[in-house]
């Protein structure tokens, strides 16, 4: 059985 | 442009953008002009499933295969956010 990832709210963080 | 991205549209990087994995951050990125965008591990899963054939649906499908759970409105509020940057063009045809 393969295990599955844990949810996380989908984020990201931006940066010449 | 509308501001909900539909569950039939298909989402797609901007041919702007490309992504790359960031080893001093340990963490994918979206590389645009003059920006560079870190992603954590879930919002690089999305990414990574936006190729202009799959659907929202589908990439929300593919993604309750991996996850214990999926909040369908967190995926597309974060395609919502991509999209309104333009680093993510959505067609709904």
């Amino acid at each position: 059985m393969e295990s599955l990832s844990i949810w996380e709210t989908p984020e990201f963080e931006e940066f010449a | 442009m509308t501001d909900t991205v539909p569950r039939t549209g298909r989402p797609a990087l901007a041919r702007f953008v490309k992504t790359r994995y960031d080893k001093a951050r340990e963490r994918q990125v979206l590389l645009g002009p003059e920006t560079v965008v870190t992603l954590n591990p879930t919002g690089a899963d999305i990414l990574a499933l936006c190729d202009g054939q799959r659907t929202v649906g589908d990439i929300v499908d593919e993604l309750g295969r991996r996850y214990d759970r999926v909040v369908d409105d967190e995926v597309i509020a974060f395609l919502e956010r991509l999209a309104s940057r333009r680093w993510v063009v959505i067609t709904d045809e």
